[in-house]
């Protein structure tokens, strides 16, 4: 301890013995609350991720601030004796700058685990910090489908990365702040004695500022890249398939080095059985893929995944039909890959068309081929990287802070048979004959899609304001009707179009190939008499459930046959819910 | 807490003593993958508490029933249903079931007292707190009795300017929530009205008048007869119940139900029961049709009148939200020039104003919600005098 403070006292004063122990603590202080309040305003302004109330702001500035105060002692403590190192061994007396090197180096690798640690604090704690009142105003942050890129990346090497982002981002701000306190210590007991060095104001806080600008340069389009890709590696992991194993989902985490992937994505149509959720085994053509080093090609995936893209990009697919008979990939108006054969590898390229949801299928024998299981979704964004469906809406209402992707399909085994068994399927018979026994949901009936644990992609959560935009696409053959618990919405944009009158709906109309972009704007309930309701209430649910259930509302179609699987076991149909965090 | 052992084993609803009796499977509450997962979580309770319940400005008590009805072609079939015990506007209730009507701001308690197997009553369009949404498997299903508490109107704001800012009259509809697919097509269905504070007569808050003698409420329903044999809980367990396959057979507005002809509704009758049809003075206020898809098909609705030059019609409002270019709801009246389709449990207020004497054929097909095949036809008229 002795030979760090020693340190200290050589570093303040540029090797004078003027020791004193609380300019440690001011130094871990300022370090503290200086690298949680820049790498704040990184978030908040540069990346608009957290936003909050000036409030909670705050809150989160103190609690994170004094969390972070002891690595900063570590931090001030260890660089200092590790510059003293140096500098005994290279006997220099400049010791400003390498101590100060030293410490922001040091705290930048503390700060690694402590980012990574910080979402678990968040859980634990609240983002509102527990002040709960304080509650943030629509069409601000972004997230996708839940996921925004590294802010919500998963797992140890998604945590690392954000750590060693935000680390990167605070370094530099930590040295400008290590640098200004020592000279302001070292001016400061100089001045007592009478003695001013000139030497201790060589520091120009302007260039690190500008370096940390240029770390933490991600652009709006950048981050929405690195955020459709956390979204698309979502719905590519999991949102294909039907298997109704919570265990496969949870195998399915995602990804977050998935790219964008309107780039050199490569599609495999392919077959296999998916078990029901009553476990009856049913063949299925899907699709495989492999993009940006994951390689899933071998997989079956019904619906295919999520494609992302900027309006005027070009998208460029390879497909390959490893099925045995002809197959095509169709996009109404867009694009149409004609046929193609067994075993062939078809490349298609066309500029994304104006922003909206689009549904992709096999454009072959309509619409028996895309309702097996060949379907998918493609998502254009409007090029400015808007919060905002589509730029005929007015972002003074209409910005968005989460999306999601729904997927409505149904399944008549008896069809699938005969694609399995090779039989040619009419599609006029199909359509009039067409008996569906399973509703899926991103390809999950029932209680596996309306849970979180089991459909991440799909079970919708947000905060109270946080409007959320869902995409919501009739990939199947049948009418639906889906029903909102809870909220009204505003189906914003239907078909890639902005309607001319905006409705304000508890149930929407779905026709076959519909694809209804819908406004939930997380409203508390306006019919609940208290809200939030009272804690008895919340704990009666929660005892019942042994979850939080307030705050829980589902969203399900009301053809009600929909709600069925197998002829009965209501409610495993096409439903999920979506929560408020209270 | 769990009312699983609270199971009532009456069943004169369907003759068989199923109940949610699985008392949790292997999985219980996570195990997703479970096709009883439903059956063995949804909790089943006798009488629980409303949480903070307040005095209310309104209170309807919803007694279960089941009672026969006679089709047009003679066959007597199984309805089930709410009967409002406290306010006996109607005797003897069958289809739909009692009609709750309310006025925006009023504190409203809907009872429900199943009095036989469990049921839900689930407000729908009421935006309201999960322990009140009548949904099994968010909150619970009911044997004993619960009173549901909702205030009628929908501010979007709270207050605006010192006064409450009401957004929410219109029409709406309540039903079980219970093994839905089966208990809606039982008939567990009833209409939901809230009037604005100026009453009935005006539509929305600073909305159209219209004349209040000629408001209609027309609950197009339809009735496969296979699925009224069927048990409270058909299928709920497993087992084929065949309640994916739906074949409706009559078709209804509001209980009066379309005449039979070779087995199939004859597209030349005409429902002209008073309560249902509608007349209205050229010149006079005009007629509110608060009109709801209470089938399984997608129903297109045409107004022949408008072709006829007889009649306008206005959409004023949709699904309990009035059209009323107001932030952030933009949605302004939208004049209907043919035929529109509407899915299920979609609600539209219709406008109709009559242009000149004589009478009208309004037409609602009931298409099948796959093949689009014209499955039946309900027909009622609009006469201007």
């Amino acid at each position: 301890m002795k030979a760090q403070i020693l340190g200290l006292i050589n570093f303040a004063t540029g090797g004078r013995n003027y020791g004193r122990q609380h300019d440690v603590m001011i130094m871990t202080v300022v370090l503290a609350f200086g690298v949680v309040a820049w790498t704040q305003w990184v978030h908040a302004s540069v990346l608009e991720v957290h936003h909050e109330s000036s409030g909670g702001r705050l809150f989160h500035l103190v609690r994170d601030g004094s969390l972070t105060l002891l690595p900063a002692f570590l931090a001030v403590v260890g660089g200092l004796s590790i510059a003293a190192r140096l500098a005994r061994r290279r006997s220099t007396r400049d010791t400003l700058v390498p101590n100060s090197v030293a410490i922001a180096a040091l705290f930048g690798v503390l700060l690694v685990p402590l980012v990574a640690a910080h979402s678990v604090v968040d859980g634990v704690l609240g983002g509102d910090g527990g002040l709960g009142t304080i509650r943030t105003p629509p069409g601000a942050g972004y997230l996708v489908a839940g996921a925004g890129g590294l802010e919500s990346a998963t797992g140890f090497w998604g945590q690392l990365g954000h750590g060693a982002r935000d680390a990167l981002v605070a370094m530099p701000v930590a040295l400008v702040l290590v640098l200004v306190t020592s000279s302001v210590i070292a001016w400061r007991v100089l001045e007592r004695e009478g003695v001013i060095r000139a030497s201790t104001s060589t520091t120009s806080p302007g260039s690190p500022v500008v370096a940390a600008v240029a770390t933490s340069g991600i652009t709006k389009r950048e981050l929405l890249t690195y955020s459709g890709g956390g979204a698309a590696a979502l719905a590519l992991s999991s949102t294909g398939l039907i298997v109704l194993s919570t265990r496969q989902a949870h195998a399915a985490e995602a990804s977050p080095a998935t790219p964008w992937l309107s780039e050199n994505i490569e599609l495999f149509m392919n077959d296999g059985i998916i078990n029901m959720i009553e476990g009856v085994p049913v063949y299925f053509w899907g699709w495989g893929f492999r993009s940006g080093g994951v390689d899933e090609s071998e997989a079956l995936n019904t619906p295919g995944p999520v494609l992302w893209t900027h309006h005027g990009d070009t998208i460029t697919l390879q497909i390959s039909n490893n099925l045995s008979e002809d197959h095509s990939f169709f996009i109404e108006g867009v694009v149409d890959s004609g046929v193609i054969a067994p075993g062939a590898t078809r490349e298609v390229s066309f500029p994304a068309p104006s922003p909206g949801t689009y549904l992709y299928q096999d454009g072959l024998n309509r619409p028996v081929n895309r309702t097996l299981g060949l379907n998918g979704v493609l998502i254009v964004v409007p090029s400015d990287g808007s919060l905002v469906a589509h730029p005929d809406l007015d972002s003074e209402y209409w910005t968005f802070v989460t999306q999601w992707v729904w997927i409505f399909n149904e399944i008549d085994p008896d069809y699938n048979a005969r694609a399995q068994a090779g039989l040619p399927i009419d599609p006029d018979e199909f359509v009039r004959n067409f008996l569906p026994r399973y509703f899926t949901l991103n390809g999950r009936m029932g209680s596996v899609a309306s849970h979180e644990e089991s459909a991440p992609e799909t079970v919708i959560h947000a905060q109270l304001d946080h409007a959320a935009l869902i995409r919501v696409v009739n990939a199947g053959v049948a009418m639906h009707a889906p029903h909102f618990h809870g909220n009204h919405v505003f189906p914003l944009v239907h078909n890639a179009v902005v309607p001319d009158t905006i409705m304000w709906k508890d149930t929407l109309r779905l026709m076959p190939e519909d694809r209804i972009d819908v406004f939930l704007p997380y409203a508390i309930p306006p019919n609940a008499v208290h809200f939030p309701p009272p804690e008895e209430g919340s704990a009666f649910l929660r005892e019942l459930h042994q979850r939080e259930m307030e705050g829980r509302w589902p969203m399900h179609c009301h053809v009600e046959m929909s709600q069925i699987a197998a002829g009965g076991l209501y409610p495993q149909g096409l439903l999920t819910d979506w929560k408020m965090e209270l | 807490m769990s009312g699983r052992d609270d199971r009532d084993d009456r069943d004169d609803e369907d003759g068989s003593d199923d109940g949610h009796g699985g008392g949790g499977g292997a999985g219980g509450h996570d195990d997703f993958t479970n096709p009883l997962f439903f059956w063995e979580t949804t909790p089943v309770e006798g009488s629980p508490e409303t949480p903070g319940k307040v005095a209310p400005d309104k209170a309807f008590e919803m007694k279960f029933f089941s009672r026969d009805l006679e089709m047009p072609d003679g066959r007597e079939i199984e309805f089930w249903g709410f009967e409002d015990r406290l306010n006996r506007v109607e005797e003897d209730v069958i289809r739909p079931s009692s009609l709750i009507r309310v006025t925006e701001g009023d504190i409203v308690h809907v009872t429900l007292e199943p009095s036989k197997r469990q049921h839900t009553i689930h407000l729908h369009g009421i935006e309201i707190d999960t322990h009140n949404d009548g949904v099994g498997h968010t909150s619970f299903e009911v044997t004993g009795s619960y009173t549901y508490q909702f205030r009628a109107g929908a501010p979007f704001r709270p207050m605006e300017g010192g006064q409450l800012q009401t957004r929410g009259a219109g029409t709406y509809f309540y039903h079980c929530h219970v093994n839905t697919t089966l208990h809606f097509q039982m008939g567990m269905y009833g209409g939901l009205i809230i009037d604005p504070v100026e009453g009935p007569g005006t539509a929305f808050h600073k909305g159209p008048e219209y004349e209040p003698e000629q408001e209609r409420a027309w609950g197009c329903g339809d009735v496969d007869p296979v699925w009224h044999e069927l048990g409270h809980a058909a299928g709920m367990k497993g087992g084929d119940a065949g309640l994916h396959d739906f074949n409706p057979v009559y078709f209804d507005i509001s209980g009066k139900f379309q005449e039979m002809k070779n087995g199939r509704t004859d597209a030349d009758a005409v429902i002209e029961d008073p309560t249902i049809a509608a007349e209205g003075d050229v010149g006079g206020l005009p007629i509110l049709i608060r009109y709801a898809n209470t089938s399984y098909t997608r129903q297109r609705v045409t107004f022949h009148g408008i072709a006829d030059g007889n009649m306008a019609v206005e959409i004023i409002a949709s699904d309990g939200r009035p059209f009323d270019n107001q932030a952030p709801n933009f949605a302004t009246p939208v004049q209907v020039d043919g035929s529109m389709d509407v899915a299920t449990a979609e609600r539209y207020d219709f406008m109709v104003t009559p242009l000149r004497k004589g009478t009208s054929l309004v037409t609602i097909e009931s298409l099948h919600w796959i093949s689009g095949e014209r499955l039946g036809v309900v027909q009622t008229t609009v006469t201007g005098i």
